[in-house]
């Protein structure tokens, strides 16, 4: 043990004993059992263990999302990282708040949700209603199931649809233009160009396409974190090679709005976008690749990540083509996670046969 | 080399175990059990002299086989040794007899053998009782002298498990100078069970070492893969007997199959042939934080003794029995080798506070996942320690339990309904299918005691699954088996 460490054990030892700091200790030993590895043996066998962890897990996401996030700045200025500092500290103490309530471990999946809520925003979004959204995020998304493990939608895309629907005006009637060339967003703090609609939106009212050239390597209006669709796939491709998410649900979700979108746009040519476009233009990658894969909100079983995919992705693109909303990747994603245990039960079923009540 | 998945060779070291044979004892303790079966009541008392290889306790009324003095000598104490359950590694409230020898000569036996080949099965079966190798299996090898909850005609296959594929376990046989002799006491299982076929079954890695294998039509070699859930005789017996019938539950013996270890053939050999009983056990003791070594000892011989003096003094470290993702916790060295150890495995303690470990690169950290340098490096060796790597969250459901499971079940599925006490849902998920291979504790970021708890979920199983030789304490305050008719008496009085 260090000098550091000592301390940081001394002071939470103390604020254990002390009535009135005794609830902050939770607090102290989650920041050192971040920054020191306690080095305890496994009790029981095996006694072998892997060395990947939840926190080296939740890094791999937010190393992951990184470039997106850097990108976000380069488009849009400084108050892309405000946004994302804005969303982890206010998060952070709707976290922080909720378990010093309940007494429980502070647990690291905020870490992710933290960084994904802000990139899935419009750019110009005021700083008090990303710390809002983030706070229902958490726990109206989160804590009231019972914290990371427990919750049955994204917490990040609830945050979101309680922005969207409580705050319609601020959150989709203008989109700011994003910058490119030289160091653009990298030499001020906001952009203020602004646009009426995104890719989507223009297409919805037009039928005209964007380029896709634009759409792929970020030149287009849209959420912070969706802009490029090159810096998305790289991520979610990191991902899947380093195993920390299933390949199976980006697979069937893309795959499923490719085909789906093909046989659309040869029937609907007017309502149904084609399917290049479709795949590289609003949140569809950024949610198939961060946003559906979320393990505890999506189904767990392997079989059902398939069918959780194309499900996804056939409502994806009704909601794009036949609703009034452009964009559709939110709706589906929260819908289908309400969906994800009935899947897991079905193919559980499948596998075991039904629940054998005795005495019946 | 594996990019996706589960690659435990990279803990391997490789190195060739030395053999040493150690018999300078002063004194020895025979555990008046050792596998399957009863305690035993002793037949000798204080004072008594014994020679190697008599038979010193023996019940002949209930299922058990007799245990043998190892060493020549004065009995000068009869004592009660701490037992722990078998399959948990719990310490049990009951304690074992044992007889404390004081050791007068270090000779061994001077029996004389027999023509097997000669010899009536019956006859044969009769040696193997009488030099204490009955009491190996799940249930004890069938005699005619009440070794066995099962009857000799009952045994259709004898499987002979010779794969120690968990990380740095060694081979107790040396299948180059041994192999000979191994084999004819394969050929003398066959003779001795003579309706059934006998299987021997060896890892890949082994079998390229090995120059000739013949197997003819009675012994049956197999060759399956370097795995680490291979070692596992549960798992070796659902490719061979099929797995719907295993999914069923109950003994092996119930399916007729008899599961033996490596060294028994050897053994068998030894008593038939050469006339020498079962009174020295091989172990082997291996892992990072010790020597690579197969000690033969006396059974009876402290365990610290029989590992040598030169690593006695490691209390450090942490001694495993069995294999690092299955054994138990070794937790006193003082105890005296069994008929059933195998194999020791010390493994370092983590280092302690490791400043911010999960931002490290971890060229040297074994995973599952590529999230660690080390996936670009897979030909490096991992650096192995009993450390737990992080700490026990909740369940974040990223499945890799299950994708490492060698049977298909869902073990967060059966963790998350177990601790809800939800049995109708427990019993669905099928967790009598577990091999106990330890896999998907291994894997889980959220370190939870699923491989554990999947196990005490198998053991909580209704109606005739018991896998599980359960233990209670007698009125002497000594364990004795609840054998099934106990249990199903029990079941009907119960409902
Ligand atoms: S490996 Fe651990 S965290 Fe992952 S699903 Fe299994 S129990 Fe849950
Ligand atoms: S449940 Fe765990 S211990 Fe049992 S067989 Fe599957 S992976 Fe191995």
């Amino acid at each position: 043990m260090n000098r550091l460490e000592r301390l940081m054990s001394d002071i939470s030892s103390y604020t254990e004993d002390n009535p009135y700091l005794q609830h902050i200790t939770e607090v102290i030993d989650t920041v050192r059992s971040i920054v020191f590895e306690p080095g305890v043996s496994a009790d029981k066998s095996p006694f072998l263990r892997d060395y990947i962890e939840i926190k080296r897990y939740m890094f791999a996401v937010v190393l992951a999302v990184a470039p997106a996030a850097l990108a976000s700045i380069y488009f849009y200025g400084w108050r892309a990282l405000a946004m994302i500092v804005v969303s982890y500290v206010a998060g952070g103490i709707a976290e922080v708040t909720f378990t010093l309530i309940r007494k429980e471990e502070i647990t690291e999946g905020f870490l992710v949700t933290g960084i994904l809520f802000p990139l899935t925003l419009p750019p110009n979004t005021p700083l008090w209603m990303v710390a809002v959204g983030i706070i229902v995020g958490v726990i109206l998304g989160k804590e009231v199931f019972g914290g990371t493990g427990y919750n049955i939608f994204n917490p990040a895309l609830v945050g979101r649809v309680f922005l969207t629907t409580t705050f319609p005006v601020a959150t989709s009637s203008e989109w700011l233009i994003p910058m490119t060339g030289g160091w653009a967003g990298f030499k001020q703090f906001s952009v203020d160009t602004v646009t009426s609609a995104t890719p989507l939106g223009v297409f919805a009212n037009s039928g005209t396409l964007a380029p896709l050239r634009d759409l792929f390597f970020g030149n287009i209006p849209g959420c912070l974190g969706e802009s490029s669709a090159l810096l998305v796939l790289a991520g979610g491709i990191f991902m899947i090679l380093a195993r920390i998410i299933d390949w199976r649900v980006p697979v069937s979700y893309l795959g499923s709005v490719f085909l789906y979108s093909a046989l659309g746009t040869y029937l609907w040519p007017n309502q149904v976008a084609p399917p290049v476009f479709q795949l590289l233009a609003g949140g569809l990658l950024f949610g198939a690749i961060y946003m559906a894969t979320d393990p505890v909100s999506s189904p767990t079983t392997k079989e059902a990540k398939w069918v959780y995919g194309v499900f996804l992705g056939v409502m994806t693109v009704s909601i794009r083509a036949f609703s009034g909303y452009p964009e559709g990747v939110t709706y589906s994603i929260l819908l289908m996670n309400m969906f994800a245990p009935l899947f897991d039960e079905m193919v559980m079923t499948f596998r075991y046969g039904p629940i054998q009540k005795p005495y019946k | 080399m594996k990019i996706f998945g589960l690659d435990l060779q990279q803990y391997e070291t490789k190195k060739e175990p030395d053999f040493r044979v150690r018999d300078k004892l002063e004194t020895i303790t025979v555990p008046l059990k050792g596998g399957f079966g009863t305690s035993l009541s002793p037949r000798v008392e204080v004072g008594d002299e014994v020679e190697a290889g008599e038979i010193i306790a023996r019940n002949d009324d209930s299922t058990s086989t007799p245990a043998l003095a190892s060493l020549a000598g004065e009995v000068i104490e009869i004592v009660k040794l701490d037992s722990y359950h078998e399959e948990t590694g719990d310490k049990l409230e009951a304690k074992v007899p044992g007889i404390k020898i004081n050791v007068s000569s270090n000779q061994g036996t001077n029996g004389s053998g027999v023509d097997w080949e000669k010899e009536k099965p019956k006859n044969l079966r009769e040696l193997l009782y009488l030099a204490g190798l009955t009491s190996f299996g799940q249930t004890g090898v069938p005699t005619e002298f009440n070794s066995s909850l099962f009857s000799p005609t009952e045994v259709e296959h004898v499987l002979i498990n010779g794969v120690k594929t968990e990380p740095f376990v060694h081979h107790l046989i040396d299948y180059g100078e041994e192999f000979t002799l191994f084999k004819t006491g394969l050929e003398i299982l066959a003779r001795a069970f003579p309706k059934s076929q006998i299987h021997f079954v060896l890892d890949r890695n082994t079998r390229e070492n090995l120059e000739e294998l013949s197997s003819s039509q009675r012994i049956k070699i197999h060759i399956v893969e370097y795995e680490s859930y291979m070692s596992k005789s549960k798992m070796l017996a659902r490719n061979i007997l099929g797995e719907e019938k295993l999914d069923e539950g109950g003994y092996l013996l119930d399916h007729g199959l008899l599961v033996l270890p490596e060294i028994f053939p050897l053994a068998a050999y030894r008593a038939v042939v050469e006339g020498t009983p079962f009174i020295r056990g091989r172990l082997s003791l291996s892992g990072p934080a010790t020597e690579d070594r197969v000690v033969e000892t006396p059974i009876g011989a402290p365990i610290k003794y029989a590992l040598g003096e030169d690593i006695m003094d490691k209390a450090e470290e942490l001694t495993i029995m069995g294999g690092p993702l299955s054994g138990n916790k070794l937790e006193n060295l003082d105890l005296p080798v069994n008929k059933n150890m195998d194999s020791l495995v010390q493994l370092p303690k983590p280092q302690g506070s490791q400043v911010l470990a999960w931002l490290h690169p971890g060229l040297g950290k074994n995973s599952y996942t590529n999230a660690f340098f080390s996936a670009l490096a897979p030909n490096r060796k991992k650096v192995a320690d009993s450390g737990l790597h992080g700490e026990e969250r909740p369940c974040v459901y990223c499945g890799w339990c299950s994708d490492v499971c060698p049977v298909d079940i869902l073990p967060f599925q059966i963790l998350k309904t177990y601790d809800h006490g939800m049995v109708d849902e427990v019993n669905r998920l099928q967790p009598q299918r577990c091999v106990d291979c330890g896999l998907c504790s291994y894997v889980c970021p959220s370190k939870l005691p699923l491989s554990e708890t999947v196990k005490r979920a198998k053991q909580d199983q209704p109606g005739e699954n018991h896998n599980y030789v359960e233990y209670e304490e007698d009125e002497e305050g000594l364990m004795s088996v609840i054998t099934p008719e106990d249990e199903k008496g029990r079941g009907e009085e119960s409902e």
